[in-house]
């Protein structure tokens, strides 16, 4: 059985702690055939990953309280309203959205158009941009950076 | 408190590490239960990502910053832009000989390396021709992408990389 998990200095990439996939040995197996690090900062061909994607709660996340994944927020046409979240990774988040809305069968255009924006660290500005309200229901994940590219 | 985190033989998937949810006990909880789960090929690392305001009708390297390695396949990207929510678009002739739908076209493409705004079909209007419109091609106007974010997961999906070789 191939080493999983190592909890300690690996040869490529130092201090941490690492998990390869089934099969793999963790102390010298490719980078892609991790499945989890702890990277400290490699860079270049050595990169190894720039963390893990993740959902930041709307609510709870902290303590014994179980998160809350996802919030729903009613937007009129035209209007705009501000849908929060946990403040778990400050501005650095990838707000994702999905509206309920009904149709009209036949016409032109019809569309339920909204957009984020002004992204803080606890709530951000939704814009029902459509000409019908619609209600959203917003997932907030954790970006990791705010560069145009990391 | 439950039993959070198991570096060690789990009854359900053999040695690893593993990592329940709130609530779970690691040693017996339901896979569905488990945050981390080594007995599973990949989970979701983020190899690359970005912030950029707009993109043009131009491909944008996602490798290009720090030069990492190419993944050697077609990644799982994640995105989110300004061309988002439900779109529905018919036109019906006057006869009501011909009736069109359309639903969302602005996509993105992506290569190993690259990310690459694209509109797929054509919008349904009078002026539809299956013989001359594109399959996929530059944006149309009006559908620029804009405040486009994305994050790139070391997770192959694509033809011909959802497989052992790229799995295993």
């Amino acid at each position: 059985m191939a080493n999983r998990v190592l909890a300690g200095n690996r040869a490529s990439g130092g201090y941490g702690l690492y998990v390869s996939r089934p099969g793999n040995n963790v102390l010298n197996c490719a980078n892609d055939k991790l499945m989890f690090n702890t990277n400290s900062g490699e860079s270049g061909t050595a990169f190894f990953s720039a963390g893990h994607f993740q959902v930041v709660p709307t609510a709870g996340g902290t303590g014994g309280t179980a998160p809350t994944i996802s919030s729903s927020t009613v937007v009129a046409a035209g209007s705009t309203a501000s849908p929060s979240y946990q403040n778990f990774a400050s501005n650095k988040l990838m707000l994702w959205g999905a509206p309920i809305v009904g149709f009209t069968a036949n016409t032109n255009a019809t569309a339920a158009f909204f957009t984020y924006s002004s992204i803080g660290t606890t709530s951000a500005t939704l814009s029902n941009t459509s000409n019908a309200s619609i209600t959203v229901t917003n997932l907030s994940f954790n970006l990791l950076d705010t560069s145009a590219l990391f | 408190m439950a039993n959070r985190v198991l570096m060690g033989n789990r009854s359900t998937g053999g040695y690893g590490l593993y990592v329940s949810k709130s609530g779970s006990n690691v040693l017996n909880c339901a896979r569905k239960d488990l945050l981390f789960d080594a007995s599973q090929s990949r989970a979701g690392e983020v190899y690359a990502g970005g912030s950029l305001s707009s993109l043009g009708n131009t491909t944008q390297n996602f490798l290009s910053t720090g030069s990492k390695a190419n993944l050697g396949y077609i990644p799982l990207v994640v995105s989110t832009e300004d061309r988002r929510g439900e779109f529905d678009d018919g036109f019906a002739s006057q006869d009501g000989s011909e009736q069109f739908y359309s639903s969302r076209i602005d996509v993105l493409e992506f290569t190993t390396s690259t990310i690459h705004p694209k509109s797929l079909g054509s919008t349904a209007d009078q002026n539809f021709d299956f013989s001359a419109n594109q399959i996929i091609g530059p944006r149309f106007t009006g559908q620029s992408c804009t405040n486009l974010k994305f994050m790139v997961l070391k997770i192959p999906l694509a033809y011909g990389y959802m497989n052992n070789t790229y799995f295993g």
